[in-house]
């Protein structure tokens, strides 16, 4: 009786979080769309969503940057495979800079890819994948002189 | 310069390089090989949030680039960057410019639309996608799409003609253990034939005839890159971008996804790879825009931006400048 209980409390806190991840996405959303002009970085892959591990259970954690809330769940056992705007694709590069791809279907942990104020300048998902980061100035300019001028 | 508008014009610029675009450009030239230079000429902004998926260049230098939330993005030849709205229904596989308009291949459905230059979408056609077949590419070529995907019953990687009338296969990828890790490749052109670059270690090139399907594997990489220390453990995290064909020599980009190394390499004549250049940069090599000696890049420089590099074989003068 007590492990139904506790069950059927788990299975209550999954779906209040199921529930309330888009609301959160979607408003989250609007605040950096309206600080587009911060210096922000927001990666692509952005909407993207992965399972986070919550007592246990693997439940689905969307992003945070607008476009897509298209974060899909099943009740329970809740990741699906793919969300439209990334999952599909996602284990081919999406961004050909390199830096910035989501790379496996449905096995990326904890994946938040908006970077706030105060956050530190690199993220990564649970496989070490940089999925958000902020560049200095002087990395700026040092790509651009890298890149500038290659003999292969 | 960054410009946003709806439609109209731009699209119908897009649509003017269709005509000469296809294949007249790399028949016509000898397929050379050997090292190259690469010199960034322009750069151009891409909005926040927007990761290319793909690019589809025409001879006058404008482009086509789609990302895979279904943004669609036309820029000219001045390099002003024209977002070209679609319904939200629609995520493109793939993007073919057309006289009529540019042929959209929607990623979920296999419909085939065709965006007209005045704005008007309808659908002309339907790939047919078997109930467990997933669309990860589709390339317009020769009034067809080549339909790149992974079969999830049999666990293969698939590529697929989708013509009138022509549904054959040409290529059908080793069985994998299981569906996450089916082989995955990404399909770009050359002038000898589709190439299929495969995205994960060990990056196998395969190039592939597009109409009888014979394939040509390419000496992998790998056996190359014991020179740049590349831990076999840590190819878990890399990433091969597609192929770039510069006549005879193919560029492809090898992405740590942990960090910003890159390696660059070179395929020669003899479809081994003669050079291994890394890099410490967030860079890749997307595409040859034909009609002009150029390769178009991408890098993370704050923002993603695109970068269009004059190319020449090493040895070779500068071109005048005009």
């Amino acid at each position: 009786m007590r492990a139904r209980l506790s069950l059927s409390a788990l299975c209550l806190v999954l779906l209040t979080i199921i529930a309330v991840r888009p609301a959160t996405a979607q408003s989250l959303a609007a605040l950096a769309a309206a600080n587009t002009a911060t210096s922000l970085m927001e990666k692509t892959g952005a909407g993207c969503w992965g399972c986070e591990s919550f007592g246990g259970w693997q439940i689905c954690h969307g992003g945070e940057v607008p476009g897509y809330y298209n974060c899909s769940s099943t009740v329970l056992n809740t990741c699906r495979l793919s969300s439209p705007g990334c999952g599909a694709g996602a284990a081919l590069p999406l961004d050909p800079d390199g830096s910035a791809q989501y790379v496996s279907r449905g096995s990326l942990l904890g994946v938040q890819v908006a970077l706030h104020d105060g956050d530190p300048p690199v993220r990564r998902n649970c496989e070490g994948v940089v999925v958000a980061r902020k560049q200095t100035s002087d990395d700026i300019l040092s790509v651009r002189i890298r890149t500038g001028s290659l003999t292969l | 310069m960054r410009q946003f508008s709806t439609l109209a014009s731009p699209l119908a610029l897009a649509l003017g390089l269709s005509a000469a675009f296809p294949l007249g450009w790399v028949a016509a030239q000898e397929c050379r090989s050997g090292p190259v230079s690469l010199d960034a000429r322009a750069t151009l902004v891409l909005p926040a949030t927007f990761g290319v998926r793909g690019v589809v260049p025409g001879p006058s230098g404008s482009l086509v680039l789609w990302s895979a939330g279904g943004d669609l993005f036309s820029i000219d030849r001045e390099r002003s960057l024209t977002r070209i709205l679609l319904p939200d229904s629609i995520r493109p596989a793939g993007v073919g410019l057309t006289d009529g308009g540019i042929r959209l291949l929607d990623q979920a459905t296999g419909r085939d639309y065709l965006l007209r230059p005045d704005g008007a979408i309808e659908q002309v056609g339907q790939a047919h996608l078997g109930m467990a077949e997933q669309l990860d590419q589709a390339l317009w070529r020769r009034g067809g799409w080549i339909l790149a995907l992974r079969d999830l019953a049999s666990r293969r990687f698939v590529v697929r003609r989708s013509f009138p009338g022509d549904k054959r296969e040409l290529f059908r990828s080793a069985q994998s253990d299981s569906i996450k890790t089916i082989h995955r490749y990404q399909i770009t052109e050359s002038s000898r034939g589709l190439l299929l670059t495969r995205s994960m270690a060990p990056f196998t090139v395969i190039r592939l005839d597009p109409s009888s399907g014979a394939t040509d594997t390419l000496a992998a990489p790998l056996a190359s890159l014991d020179q740049v220390n590349l831990p076999a453990d840590s190819l878990f995290h890399w990433r091969a971008l597609p192929a770039v064909a510069l006549d005879c020599t193919l560029l492809l980009t090898l992405s740590d996804l942990s960090s910003d190394r890159r390696l660059l390499v070179r395929y020669g004549a003899g479809d081994r790879v003669e050079r291994v250049t890394e890099l410490d940069a967030p860079l890749g090599l997307v595409a040859r825009l034909p009609g002009e000696d150029a390769v178009l890049g991408a890098r993370r420089a704050g923002e993603l931006e695109l970068v269009w590099y004059d190319w020449r074989w090493v040895g070779e003068p500068n071109p005048p400048t005009p």
